[in-house]
């Protein structure tokens, strides 16, 4: 499903955020990529959704090289990722309901069916009783459950997750990771990046070690 | 969903942005509005002044002399052969009584002229010049044209007059384009100003929409229906002060400063032009100030 091949990337043109990175990660995997705050995890994950381009190497997602992505081609792609953000991304003037729906109406889905996916997903990961509150007025784990509502409300193939469990209590990450292995039940290929070693111990999952931009199996 | 209920989630979007953000919207109409009246001003005296300093141009004549006495019927032949010469408008044969009289009541007192008989004065014909023939080269050519007839005896003309005329309207000219140019590019900048305060304001809503996956015209159109919905009021504001402005002045200034407020075109006609230049104002500034968010 994605391969990657001898990728590497450079945001400033010395130091390599990922140096000559090689996986192949299957169709219904789940990957736990880890390492050290500054390893190249995120830059990885931003790869793999378009937000960053590799310096050098190739990306190929679903049989389609995207290794210098063209811009029209970008939205497409993003609607079959979830993508749950470090920062969540929830905009604060608008409610928890339409932060959801909005994964959907770019997709140009209609209002009806729109509505019905968003109250399941919604009750799916019990926060229904927040729709028409602002993310603001939300807990931090309450935040991010609505941001991983708007990953999963296009049932995507594939969902990308930056440190979720990053501010959460040791409970909720277990509820958030468990949350996730459901999704991946479910045939959703599941990429998590975390540099909680617990969390990697607790379950059997695949890890991808990175150190200094490079894997360390 | 088909591209009906695509439209109208832009439309409920964009008015529901519009209601959000009240005061923005408002403040950004109303500055259009005063920016599109300032220039629809400027845009209005030019045109009324240059009117005025076109008809001053009629002044710029042309008198033809010519040999001996004539009689009805050379004159009439005198006249249509002038009147066929490149860059004449027009001709008025002025007899020597008439220009006796002319004379006269220019002078006001009868008593100066009682001894002059208006056969001492010659007889003359008065041509007046295509507009297009008012600057001194092109006058002297036409004057030239004129000396060939054989017949004619002089022509005179004031070049003087020509020169001052043609340099007045040059320098108006040049006065204007520099001014409308400041003026435009102030007009511009002042309102991508205003409306990047719109979109500023839904920056953080551009970086998600395109985080899950908004196609560039889905990002786009709700903001070009708002640059539309502000345009079209800026239009209005800007007729309303338009008016506003010749009802204050008219009934207080004197005449010769009448073309302040004398409106170049029909209301109606004013209201498609200025709401046409909202609506393209608008929708130019949403795009240049979006275009900075849209590389996110
Ligand atoms: N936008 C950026 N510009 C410059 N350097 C960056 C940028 N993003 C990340 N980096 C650098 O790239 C390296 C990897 O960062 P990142 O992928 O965020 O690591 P991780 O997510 O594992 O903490 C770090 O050295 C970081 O400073
Ligand atoms: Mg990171």
């Amino acid at each position: 499903m994605i391969d990657m091949f001898h990728v590497s990337k450079s945001y400033d043109g010395n130091t390599k955020a990922l140096d000559d990175v090689t996986i192949k990660i299957d169709k219904g995997e789940f990957l736990f990529i880890t390492g050290p705050s500054g390893a190249g995890k995120s830059t990885l994950l931003k790869i793999i959704f378009g937000s960053e381009s590799p310096t050098e190497g190739q990306i190929i997602i679903d049989g389609r090289n995207y290794y210098r992505i063209p811009r029209k081609e970008i939205p497409p792609l993003r609607r079959r990722i979830g993508f749950v953000f470090q920062d969540f991304k929830l905009l604060s003037n608008k409610t928890v309901y339409e932060n959801v729906a909005l994964a959907l109406n770019v997709m140009g889905v209609g209002q009806r069916e729109v509505r019905r996916r968003v109250l399941r997903i919604l009750s799916y990961l019990k926060i229904q009783h927040r729709a028409n509150f602002s993310p603001m007025s939300l807990s931090g784990g309450e935040q991010q459950r609505v941001a991983i509502a708007r990953a999963l409300v296009k049932e995507p193939a594939i969902i990308l997750a930056d440190e979720p469990t990053g501010n959460l209590d040791p409970e909720l990450s277990i509820d958030t990771i468990e949350l996730f292995k459901e999704v991946n039940n479910k045939g959703t290929t599941v990429i998590i990046a975390t540099h909680d070693k617990s969390l990697i111990e607790r379950y059997a999952k695949r890890t991808a070690h990175l150190e200094a931009g490079r894997f360390t199996y | 969903m088909g591209p009906v209920s695509n439209a109208l989630y832009f439309i409920t979007d964009a008015l529901g942005s519009l209601r959000a953000n009240t005061l923005t919207a408002l403040f950004t109409s109303v500055t259009l509005g005063f920016a599109l009246a300032i220039f629809a001003l400027f845009a209005l005296l030019f045109m009324n002044l240059n009117f005025a300093l076109g008809t001053l141009g009629d002044r710029t004549n042309v008198v033809v002399y010519f040999d001996g006495a004539t009689k009805g019927a050379e004159v009439k032949k005198y006249s249509t052969l002038i009147e066929a010469a490149e860059g004449v408008r027009s001709v008025t044969y002025v007899s020597s009584a008439t220009a006796l009289g002319e004379l006269k009541s220019e002078f006001g007192g009868q008593d100066l002229f009682s001894g002059i008989d208006s056969a001492m004065l010659p007889a003359s014909f008065e041509v007046m010049i295509e507009t297009e023939y008012r600057e001194p080269e092109d006058l002297a050519g036409v004057v030239a044209g004129l000396k060939k007839l054989k017949w004619v005896e002089s022509v005179e003309y004031s070049a003087e007059w020509a020169a001052t005329l043609s340099s007045v309207l040059r320098f108006v000219e040049v006065a204007a384009l520099a001014f409308g140019l400041f003026l435009a590019i102030a007009t511009i900048f002042i309102i991508t100003n205003t409306i990047r305060l719109t979109v500023y304001a839904r920056r953080d809503e551009i970086e998600v929409m395109r985080l899950v996956g908004a196609s560039d015209f889905f990002i786009k159109a709700p903001f070009f229906i708002e640059g539309v919905v502000q345009g079209l009021f800026g239009g209005l504001i800007s007729l309303g002060l338009l008016l506003l402005w010749r009802w204050i002045l008219a009934a207080n200034i004197p005449d010769y400063l009448s073309f302040m407020v004398v409106l170049p075109a029909s209301t109606v006609t004013l209201l498609i032009i200025l709401v046409l230049a909202g609506v393209a104002t608008g929708v130019a500034g949403s795009f240049i100030s979006m275009a900075k968010f849209m590389k996110i």
